[in-house]
């Protein structure tokens, strides 16, 4: 074995001394030669002869020194690196070709790395390097904080955490941000088994400096570079966290997050406490997720059978709260989607992933037929080359090994391209403005190695594959004879159906991003039913600490009746989620009069007092919700509105005031009843395209205020902001004009349309590259025909009329393929749609058509131009 | 690996192994010279193929290779064997040995009577 490993290395070691070696070889060689002459001049030849004699003798020069070369070294990798050597000096003598080529690979390779590391986060790394991940199961779907603490000493499972998302207030000197915040139970480092990087995890009860468990807090890797500055003396720190003072008593590492949503990882961790928590006595609060460490030998289904148990426990000692808790009972081993709780939203995550994908998976498509043709010309230009290269032996194989040498350097080029791309793209995203307005706090995963590795063996086959079977065809020798008149010029080739894809796929982006600008346009004017030019939405995050008496108030009433007094305010109300934020909740109703299996689907809608007033929608019949609805909101019988849709659907003929119905609401495990006192006309709730569908609203109170004033939103926005900073500057409040709001509810339809249309973009720009390759390409084997038309009479119209021919022979196929499959595309951006918008509207199918032709007229014109010059004396001449 | 060398090549490499043996360090032209002598020049051997020998010879650690000058004053490339290829010469000798005297003795047997049919 030792003596096989010095064996091989002496043999790698001489591939990289290759001119050393071969010198020294051709000096023994020559010195054999002078040796054997010598001795045969000593024998009496003359030294003519006796030089003849001595190389007769030796046999062939080159074979001896091919020999050692192959018995010194390793052929195949040496084949290897030849190939790849030529191709680089091919290529860099083609600059324009490389450079295309490597541009087109490293976008469509970029595009790829950057979708398939932020899937990675968003699916797979909701909580990444876990200690021992074996041992660790989430178990869902939520519990309250007492029922945690049950589980927790039942013993089912080894060691069980508590954990929940959540956004805290942080005060910074005088700035107050928020802090995206996972807040967890004392053991839930211990559970999932990670060390901070500095300083301890929570630690004991009675911590070394006397500083209380609820105060102590651990904070991430990135926010600690960030946020924090970086270095040692933060532990010890104290960060003012809801008003309260926290102690930092340690840092993660830099491997370790935890995803509190979507691309969004934790800054801080903290204990469950009333400080940043709410509802810790109440058994029906079901707000905790858990996440457990099972006992050595245990199966998921142990563990689970275990867990039920106790829960079933739990369920027979309070039948009131507890209903369907063990019956409900998940677990799942941590890692997957973690976050992704319910599957509405995992299908919709999915999906989006999907669709990414696939886009980013045409561009690379696009790209690397780009290449392909390029090269596949390019293997086709070479022909006589490579025909009398196989005519002196070269084999198939090595023919085509060479040139998929090309199609690897350009390959790893692009690809290497693209990692960078992704790498300067992964530094920009963090600190985009969007982002930091939406709150969230990106944090791309580092570059997938092995991905882009994998990518460029894919791309390296895609590009190469064209080129090798071109070259493929090509018959030994044919290069030696002169060349045959191009009269056996195929009218179809591989080269066109490469660009004709390319075609294709663009049209299919441009269509979809056609299909969304339409949408968009349309949004913007629709009517979303309610008064944008007056009301202003304010959401807050008030500290848990409230300190001076100038702090604000904790109640809506308190808000409200502060609110209102300020001069050009007509009136305020409060919201659960504010319209069009794409947060709904949809409940069972049934009327009072019928039982369960009458119910229907409407959304749910908590709103406060003066709702319709403020927001002026009016009232088909009835009347708005008042202050005495509100305190009466968690009676056993509440007021209620519905919209014209509802009523319309559920109460046909009928009056519904006075009317009850019966919302079922599982979370609570109880009906409510509620009596219908009004109905308002319809107006957009989830988002601006949505169909028209029932809604109830219900009281309920609320800190996130709408108000209505009578002047312009800005100055009165501008006012209410100052207000809350001087009343109580440790709370984050956000205080933006309904237009605001509006454009944030179109943001999903502009960015997919930017995406696909920047996308379309690029994909137009290759395959007008790729199109223009083919036609200049053609023009130039067709010289000799060409020449012979134009002797023959031919038009200098005609010739160009025939060329254009080509270009829209090229144009008409991948269009017409590119429309079938924009169906495919349009259909899975139904959810971005209004519902009511025509998918099969032909007018942005006929725009790109038009797009495409112009641009594909303006590149061919050139083309067509020197078609058209073309002295037939010369061309026939030159044949 | 060195049992499956087929026989010419592993019968060449003895060759120069008994070669350097018995002469000391040799440059390429005395050994494949020499083998051509020894055998009264019954080895037809293409001189060329001694070094793709030596080289694997060398890769084995079994010679090693020195610039030194001939006695003419020629600058050539001198082998010698190491203690390695001393050790392993004299085992495949002896193996050599053995199995000629077993082919010799196998090929010495009377031929066999023509059975009848």
């Amino acid at each position: 074995m030792t003596s096989w490993i010095y064996r091989m290395s002496a043999r790698i070691g001489a591939l990289f001394q290759k001119s050393r070696l071969d010198r020294e070889l051709k000096e023994e060689l020559a010195a054999h030669i002078d040796l054997a002459t010598e001795e045969n001049i000593r024998r009496g030849m003359d030294p003519a002869a006796a030089r003849r004699q001595a190389l007769r003798e030796f046999g062939s020069r080159d074979s001896a020194m091919e020999l050692h070369r192959q018995t010194r070294g390793l052929p195949v990798l040496e084949n290897f690196i030849q190939d790849v050597r030529h191709a680089i000096s091919v290529l860099t003598r083609r600059p324009l070709l490389l450079a295309t080529t490597t541009l087109s690979i490293a976008i469509g390779v970029g595009l790829n790395v950057a979708v398939y590391s932020v899937l990675q986060r968003v699916l797979f790394d909701a909580e990444i390097a876990v200690g021992e991940p074996e041992g660790v199961v989430n178990i869902g779907p939520g519990f309250s904080y007492p029922n945690y603490e049950d589980l927790r000493d039942s013993g089912a499972v080894a060691n069980l955490a508590a954990r929940q998302t959540s956004s805290l207030t942080w005060r910074n000197g005088d700035a107050t941000s928020t802090a995206s915040a996972r807040v967890v139970s004392a053991n839930f480092f211990d559970v999932i088994g990670v060390r901070p990087l500095y300083g301890e995890a929570f630690g004991s009860q009675n911590m070394a400096g006397g500083i209380d468990m609820a105060g102590r807090v651990v904070v991430a890797y990135e926010f600690w570079q960030q946020r924090l500055g970086g270095s040692r003396a933060t532990i010890g720190q104290t960060l003012s966290l809801n008003g309260w003072p926290y102690v930092v008593v340690g840092v993660l590492s830099k491997g370790f997050y935890s995803m509190v949503g979507p691309m969004v990882t934790a800054d801080v961790y903290v204990p469950i406490s009333e400080r940043v928590a709410t509802a810790l006595n109440d058994c029906r609060a079901a707000q905790f997720d858990l996440i457990g460490r099972q006992s050595n030998a245990m199966t998921r289904e142990q563990t689970l059978a275990a867990l039920r148990v106790a829960a079933q426990r739990l369920e027979s000692q309070f039948p009131e709260a507890n209903r369907g808790l063990g019956r409900n009972l998940t677990v799942s081993p941590v890692g997957a989607m973690t976050m992704l709780v319910s599957p509405q939203v995992r299908r919709a995550v999915l999906t989006a992933a999907a669709a990414l994908y696939l886009l980013a998976g045409l561009v690379l498509l696009t790209a690397c037929m780009n290449v392909a043709g390029m090269l596949a010309a390019r293997a086709i230009e070479r022909g006589s080359e490579i025909s009398i290269r196989m005519a002196l032996g070269a084999t198939r194989g090595r023919i085509i090994q060479q040139l998929l040498a090309e199609s690897l350097v350009i390959a790893a080029l692009g690809c290497a391209a693209g990692a960078a791309l992704w790498i300067a793209g992964a530094t920009a995203i963090p600190n985009m403005a969007v982002l930091a307005d939406a709150g969230m706090h990106v944090a791309p995963g580092p570059l997938p190695f092995l991905y882009c590795l994998a990518l460029t063996i894919l791309v390296t086959v895609c590009c190469g594959l064209a080129p090798a079977v071109t070259a493929n065809h090509i018959q030994p020798g044919v290069g030696l004879k002169p060349r045959q008149a191009g009269f056996q010029i195929r009218r179809w080739t591989l080269g066109r159906s490469l660009v004709a894809g390319q075609v294709a796929v663009c049209f299919v982006l441009l269509t979809g991003a056609s299909v969304l600008l339409v949408s968009l346009l349309r949004q913007q004017v629709t009517d979303p039913g309610f008064d944008v030019a007056h009301t202003i939405s304010i959401q807050m995050r008030l500290p848990t600490a409230a300190q001076g008496p100038q702090a604000l108030p904790r109640s809506f009433t308190g808000l409200g009746s502060m609110v209102e007094t300020l001069p050009g305010v007509e009136s305020v109300t409060c919201v659960r989620f504010p319209p069009l934020a794409f947060l709904p909740v949809s409940a069972r109703v049934h009327h009072a009069d019928s039982n369960r299996d009458g119910a229907f689907t409407a959304d749910l809608y908590p709103v406060g007092p003066q709702y319709f007033e403020t927001m002026g929608i009016p009232l088909d019949r009835g009347r708005d919700f008042n202050d005495e609805d509100l305190r009466l909101a968690s009676a056993n019988e509440t007021a209620g509105v519905i919209n014209r849709t509802f009523a319309e659907r559920y109460f046909r003929e009928t009056d519904p005031i006075g009317r009850r119905l019966v919302i079922e609401e599982r979370e609570i495990g109880q009906d409510r009843v509620v009596r219908i006192v009004g109905v308002a006309r319809d107006s957009k709730l989830r988002s601006l395209n949505e169909d028209r569908h029932p809604v109830f609203y219900v009281p309920e109170a609320s800190r996130s205020l709408i108000v209505r004033v009578s002047g312009g939103t800005g100055v009165a926005a501008r006012t209410l902001e100052r207000m809350f900073a001087d009343r109580e500057p440790g709370a984050v409040v956000t205080v933006s004009p309904m237009e605001s709001q509006l454009a944030l509810a179109l943001r999903p339809a502009r960015m997919g349309a930017a995406v696909l249309l920047a996308l379309g973009g690029i994909g137009v720009v290759l395959a007008m590259i790729g199109l223009q390759g083919i036609i200049a390409y053609t023009v130039a084997r067709r010289t000799f025909e060409i020449g012979i038309r134009v002797a023959l009479g031919a038009t200098r119209t005609a010739i160009m009329r025939m060329v254009f021919s080509d270009t829209f022979l090229v144009l008409g196929v991948g269009s017409f393929a590119g429309s079938l499959l924009s169906f495919a595309l349009v259909g899975a951006l139904r959810p971005l749609l209004a519902a009511d918008q025509r998918l099969t509207n032909p007018l942005p199918l006929l725009g790109v058509l038009t797009l495409l032709l112009i641009a594909g007229l303006a590149v061919s014109l050139r083309p067509a131009r020197r078609a058209a010059k073309v002295d037939p004396m010369t061309a026939l001449r030159k044949e | 690996m060195d049992k499956k060398l087929d026989l010419l090549q592993g019968t060449l490499d003895l060759m120069v192994l008994q070669t350097l043996a018995a002469m000391g360090p040799q440059h390429g032209y005395g050994v494949a010279r020499r083998i051509e002598q020894i055998s009264g020049d019954k080895i037809i051997l293409n001189q060329g193929t001694i070094y793709a020998a030596l080289v694997r010879l060398q890769q084995r650690r079994l010679i090693k290779a020195e610039w030194g000058t001939s006695d003419n004053n020629r600058r050539a490339r001198y082998y010698s064997l190491t203690a390695r290829g001393r050790k392993q010469l004299e085992e495949r000798a002896t193996n050599w040995q053995r199995i000629a005297s077993v082919m010799d003795r196998i090929f010495d047997q009377p031929a066999a009577e023509e059975p009848n049919k």
